[in-house]
């Protein structure tokens, strides 16, 4: 720390009398935390730019005059516009401040319509607050309130009322400087001024939902949770998001069992503290009425109730056979905890390797891994690397979709530092907006872009590689690459000064385009060639941990469509669905309805209904992520721990437990007693995840390299 | 420059967007002083909306846009600087402003370097007309010394503050001086292209500007190649769709950009990152239009004349309620009474009961202080100021609370709305001195009153907030008889 320090220039200051070093340029509204004392602020937002509107954190501000006496400016300013200097001496507690403090208080209340009984923000409102701590204890504003639309639904999931704003400006700076989205835009002005979407069209933006949480009045309110509870009714726990692989960290709030909302939770390593739309609003399956409660087996043409005894006993008859005959399938919601007992269950029970996490055309052979052939790895940058990396390669992937914090953070890195951004992708995407070069490609040429962008490299010199590559690379001329992927001439000449030496992301969505084996490796070759790096980062929640703690068929074991053949062709006869709906992640819909109507014996675990469950030989109630202890390791292979939030529905298990109970049915052995103790056990046969013990995985999780 | 897209966020911040200048009533603060004269166009302009305030027509308040009486303009100082050529129309073309020696100062700075034109701008002292009185040569120095191969010059001509008709008089009749400065002041600091903002409110001044242009890339005093050297320069007009706070610096640049016209952060200040971010020069029409002149005589000659740090001359504008409506130059360092009684000739009506000049948020003058020496720092002294050089005087039947009521609203009506004092405090206090003019205010509204006008005027962001807290100020300390109703 002491070496961090001394490279800040640092100023001497003094709050309220107390003397402190800051660094130099600090915002007040920032230093007086490190007193723990703190400013009322309603614009101020750590992670926007100041603006000063609001005037709420106005503190007195001094300097020593030539007898040494302090001499304070004549009139108070805004602590966060306002940057520490030295000699600087910093009143919060005056007066003066109490007074300045109690008027801007009174005029914001002028309008405000005090519905606080009825409004969401109630109880964790910053203006109640504000008020409760600093601002005047009656009012003496006895006229008719100004009266403006309430209940405005700005989209799917935000309703604005307008009568409660204090514009602020917190929403429309989020949507300009952090989303990128512009969505949001004063209209008026003075005392009609009010915040609406830019065009007067709906508010289309994949993350509106952060400005349900920064907004510091009930203006903008949730509408899935509108009036469904109280703050203080809530049971806050925090949780991980497993909507994507970005793993999000966020604040399940739930009442009486049910998932009521969640909101962002700071972890400055993955999302800071914002959410995406899909998943802040994408954890109301919870609470569904088709969830999976009860053990089920088939008898005839219906699944009838039934118990886990019951249930194991049929499983073990039907996998007796073993090795080929049978096979299993994951989801991409199973905790690392779930995905190694299967894998072990399989292995030492069944004497079998027919498992496979993925779902992608192409599923890379155990020969395929960029570690055995290249010696470099698929996944080597953090999302907080891209912040500062001054060149960032998006190839192939709609960042905002796939990995929408991923896509936040290259934003930001671009917004706050200017960072250069390059796109390659096949259809417009989000990011198009910032970056300094768009290549849009044909469908299906991606290889041979990626080629042309290593051949040109090559050919400026911004590459070394050995002579056999420069020869296979021949073919790839400016001209050629250019009239295959449509990407013109100038611009390739353009991109490659900049793709030279960048972070390049992709996705396994790659896998689902022509010879993305090709791809993969010429990207990555592009990264080592130039001193850059390469990623190529996996979508689900939990498919980093699930390659991590091999659910794959890399043990001589058939993968996810050799397995769907073999339901067709017989070969295997007993499957198990483990938190997956093949329908909705195979590409081919008649090969996996094919293959669900002929295999022997299915058995479907599922959280809740899904379309393999009519084809189910026994159906199993598997607790959903935020039911079960478990951890999940995210894109950029980083292993946090989701404590159980909610009960399990009905008779529901963790899969972990179902997959250990079975195999001790089987064989005897001591199980693990708990989550924690499968992880020992991981640690165990995969060393990288040593560091993954339960005791470390607090704070920002561990990053595993 | 300004970009073709406008979305509602923009369009909906101005309120003369969408109206057109003809049947538009004053709702000024020099037509409010002089309502007595013509009720019935004052009641007819409380009750238009959109209001228009200031048309820069205070000679004929109460007026209106069809009134098309001209001021009466008198040069009352030894020789004329900036009216030369106002008084009657002689200039208003190429070839009358080049008999009058016009262009010649821009040819003189093009026969130097551009350090010659900073220095003979230092050296004439010259400080700006626009309100603030910060020295000009500083200003052109802090341009000329930040590199930046694009840089811009900004007229102001968004001469909004009440009473004044200085800047329109200056463009309306000698369009071409304006031009010659911008010319030199691109030259002086490296800039070659300018931008007029120009009110609404001045349609007769876009048409000549707008023929004045026209002439000058003609006669190749504006455009590629100025005078046979390889300065370049053009000049384009942006017309202000009604906006007051659109006359502050930044404000006007955001409103250049087409971003909500609201006060930016200082620093950066616009000398270093301006227009579109590039360092700009921004300028009011009075203080470029002294700037040929400068070039032409010297900076020495222009310091030579004025007192004290108030140096060269000043044009000021005398409201209808003299005897002698009009636009005068005259001499820094003559007594305000001078200029009241001697050229304005006192009031039609009886004797005077306050003046303001330069604009409402600036201080109100009671007659004990006339005997000021008109200067930046001695106005100041007594809580008043030079401003842009506009007076509007009223007479005994002023009352004051409706006056400060009427101020108020106007405040309001043209806050930014970005800072919550302004936004919502101006309204309150507009409602407490309307209430205040019906019957006295209790002493709770009383407590309340003073309360809101020291929040406005200690909480502000911008100087839109604390000028009306300033003005309500000055009434409460100089005219405490006429305000017993409110005062706390």
């Amino acid at each position: 720390m002491a070496a961090v320090a001394s490279e800040v220039e640092l100023v001497n200051i003094s709050i309220n009398g107390v003397a402190l070093q800051v660094p130099k340029g600090e915002l007040i509204v920032e230093s007086v935390k490190r007193l723990g004392l703190e400013i009322p602020i309603f614009c101020y937002h750590p992670r926007m730019k100041p603006v000063g509107m609001c005037r709420m954190c106005l503190v007195e501000v001094g300097f020593p005059g030539p007898d040494g006496n302090i001499r304070k400016m004549p009139k108070p300013q805004a602590g966060c516009t306002l940057p520490a200097s030295e000699g600087m001496a910093i009143f919060t507690d005056t007066e003066q401040i109490h007074r300045d403090r109690k008027g801007v208080l009174e005029f914001l209340l002028v309008n405000h319509p005090l519905d606080c009984p009825i409004c969401d923000r109630g109880g964790e409102c910053p203006l109640q607050n504000n008020t409760l701590f600093y601002g005047p204890s009656t009012s003496r504003f006895l006229e008719l309130k100004r009266h403006l639309p309430k209940a405005f639904p700005l989209s799917k999931y935000v309703t604005l009322d307008l009568e409660r704003c204090i514009q602020c400006g917190r929403c429309v700076r989020f949507t300009e400087e952090i989303s990128g989205d512009s969505q949001l835009a004063f209209r008026f002005r003075g005392a009609s001024m009010q915040p609406s979407t830019f065009e007067l069209t709906d508010f289309e933006s994949k993350f509106s939902g952060n400005v349900i949480e920064i907004c510091p009045v009930g203006a903008l309110t949730n509408r899935e949770y509108r009036f469904r509870a109280r703050p203080w009714d809530l049971e806050t726990k925090p949780a991980i998001c497993t909507v994507c692989s970005n793993g999000c960290n966020i604040w399940f709030d739930h009442r009486a069992g049910r998932m009521v909302r969640t909101n962002g939770r700071t972890n400055e390593a993955i999302n800071e503290e914002w959410t995406c739309d899909r998943g802040k609003f994408g954890h109301e399956f919870y609470n569904d009425s088709n969830r999976v409660k009860h053990v089920m087996v088939r008898n005839g043409d219906a699944l009838v109730e039934s118990d886990w005894p019951t249930a194991y006993d049929a499983i073990r008859m039907a996998f007796a056979e073993g090795g080929n005959r049978v096979a299993a399938l994951t989801g991409p919601s199973n905790s690392n905890e779930d995905l190694y007992l299967l894998k072990k269950l399989f292995q030492t029970r069944f004497n079998s390797n027919n498992f496979d996490s993925r779902w992608t055309t192409y599923l890379p052979t155990a020969e395929d891994d960029l570690q055995k052939k290249m010696g470099v790895s698929m996944v080597q940058n953090t999302i907080a690397d891209f912040e500062s990396m001054s060149k960032v390669f998006i190839f192939g992937s709609s960042l905002a979709d796939e990995l929408p914090i991923l896509f936040l953070r290259v934003r930001k890195g671009w917004f706050n530092n200017g960072n250069k951004v390059v796109v390659a992708s096949d259809k417009p995407t989000d990011a198009d907006s910032f970056a300094a070069e768009v290549l849009r490609y044909r469908t299906g040429t991606e290889s041979t872009l990626a080629s042309g962008l290593l051949a040109l490299a090559v050919e400026k010199g911004l590459a070394q590689v050995p002579d056999a590559t420069r020869q296979s690379l021949s073919k790839y001329t400016a001209e050629h690459v250019s009239d295959e992927t449509g990407v013109s001439v100038d611009a390739l000449h353009r991109a490659v000064e900049l793709v030279a030496g960048a972070g390049i992301i992709t996705s396994h969505g790659i896998f689902n385009t022509s010879q993305p084996q090709d791809t993969v490796e010429t990207l990555a070759g592009l990264a080592m060639t130039t001193n850059g790096s390469f990623n190529c980062y996996a979508l689900g929640a939990n498919d980093q941990g699930a390659l991590d703690m091999g659910v794959v068929p890399f043990g001589g074991g058939m993968d996810t469509h050799s397995i769907l053949q073999g339901c067709i062709d017989g070969t295997v006869k007993a499957l198990w669905l483990v938190g997956c709906d093949p329908f909705e992640l195979h590409p081919d819909y008649d090969l996996v309805e094919k293959a669900l109507e002929n295999v022997h014996f299915l058995v479907v675990m599922a959280d809740h209904q899904n379309g393999a469950v009519p084809f189910a030989s026994v159906l199993l109630p598997e607790t959903a992520p935020a039911e079960q202890d478990g951890t999940f390791t995210n894109m950029e292979r980083r292993v946090q721990r989701m404590p159980q939030v909610l009960a399990a529905k009905g008779s529901a298990k963790p899969a972990w437990r179902v997959f250990s109970e079975l195999a001790i049915r089987i064989q005897p052995e001591t199980p693990p007693f708990g989550p924690a103790d499968c992880m020992k056990e991981i640690a165990e046969s995969i060393p990288s995840y040593a560091v993954a013990d339960y005791a470390n995985l607090g704070g920002e999780g561990v990053l595993i390299r | 420059m300004r970009p073709e897209f406008t979305g509602p966020e923009v369009d909906s911040f101005y309120h003369l967007r969408d109206v057109e200048m003809t049947h538009r009533k004053c709702r000024g603060l020099s037509c409010f002083a002089a309502q007595g004269f013509d009720p019935a166009t004052w009641s007819d302009a409380l009750s238009q909306w959109p209001p228009v305030y200031c048309l820069g027509k205070c000679y004929i308040s109460p007026a209106t846009t069809e009134n098309l009486e001209e001021p009466h303009v008198e040069i009352r100082c030894k020789d004329p600087i900036i009216l030369h050529g106002v008084e009657d129309t002689t200039m208003l073309s190429i070839g009358g402003y080049l008999d009058g020696a016009g262009y010649l100062g821009l040819r003189r700075a093009l026969n130097h370097d551009p350090e010659y034109v900073i220095a003979e701008v230092e050296r004439s002292r010259l400080r700006g007309r626009g309100g603030a009185g910060f020295p000009a040569g500083k200003k052109w120095r802090a341009v000329y010394n930040t590199p930046g191969h694009e840089k811009f010059i900004v007229a102001n001509a968004d001469e909004g503050d009440h009473g004044s008709y200085i800047d329109r008089l200056l463009m309306e009749r000698t369009p071409h001086r304006l031009l010659e400065a911008m010319a030199i002041a691109g030259y002086g600091v490296g800039a070659a292209k300018g931008v007029i903002y120009l009110r609404k409110e001045y349609p007769v001044a876009e048409t000549r500007l707008r023929q004045a242009i026209e002439e000058a890339v003609e006669c190749g005093w504006l455009g590629n190649g100025i005078g046979g050297t390889d300065f370049n320069f053009e000049v384009e007009i942006v017309i202000g769709q009604g906006s007051y706070v659109c006359g502050e610096e930044t404000s006007l640049l955001n409103s250049i950009e087409h971003q909500r016209p609201v006060v930016r952060a200082r620093p950066p200040f616009p000398t270093a990152q301006g227009l579109f971010g590039k360092p700009t020069l921004v300028n009011n029409v009075e203080t470029l239009c002294s700037v040929p002149w400068i070039l032409l005589y010297g900076g020495d000659s222009y310091a030579a004349r004025g007192f004290s740090n108030s140096r060269g001359t000043k044009a000021v504008s005398l409201n209808s309620m003299f005897n002698n409506p009009g636009l005068y130059e005259v001499d820094f360092g003559v007594s305000l009474r001078a200029i009241l009684e001697d050229i304005g000739g006192g009031l039609k009506n009886g004797d005077f009961k306050a003046v303001i000049v330069g604009g409402p948020l600036a201080g109100f003058v009671h007659p004990s202080e006339f005997d000021t020496l008109f200067g930046f720092e001695e106005m100041h002294a007594i809580g008043a100021s030079i401003g842009h050089g506009g007076i509007v005087a009223f007479d005994q039947g002023t009352d004051f609370v409706q006056l400060l009521a009427h101020v108020f609203d106007f405040g309001a009506i043209e806050s930014c709305g970005k800072c919550t004092p302004c936004r919502l405090g101006t309204r309150r206090a507009q409602a407490l001195f309307s209430k205040a003019s019906g019957k006295a205010l209790d002493a709770q509204e009383r407590q309340e009153l003073r309360e809101t006008l020291d929040a406005l005027s200690f909480t502000s962001l911008c100087g839109h907030g604390s000028g009306l807290a300033v003005l309500a100020n000055s009434v409460f300390s100089k005219f405490p008889e006429e305000v017993k109703s409110c005062l706390a």
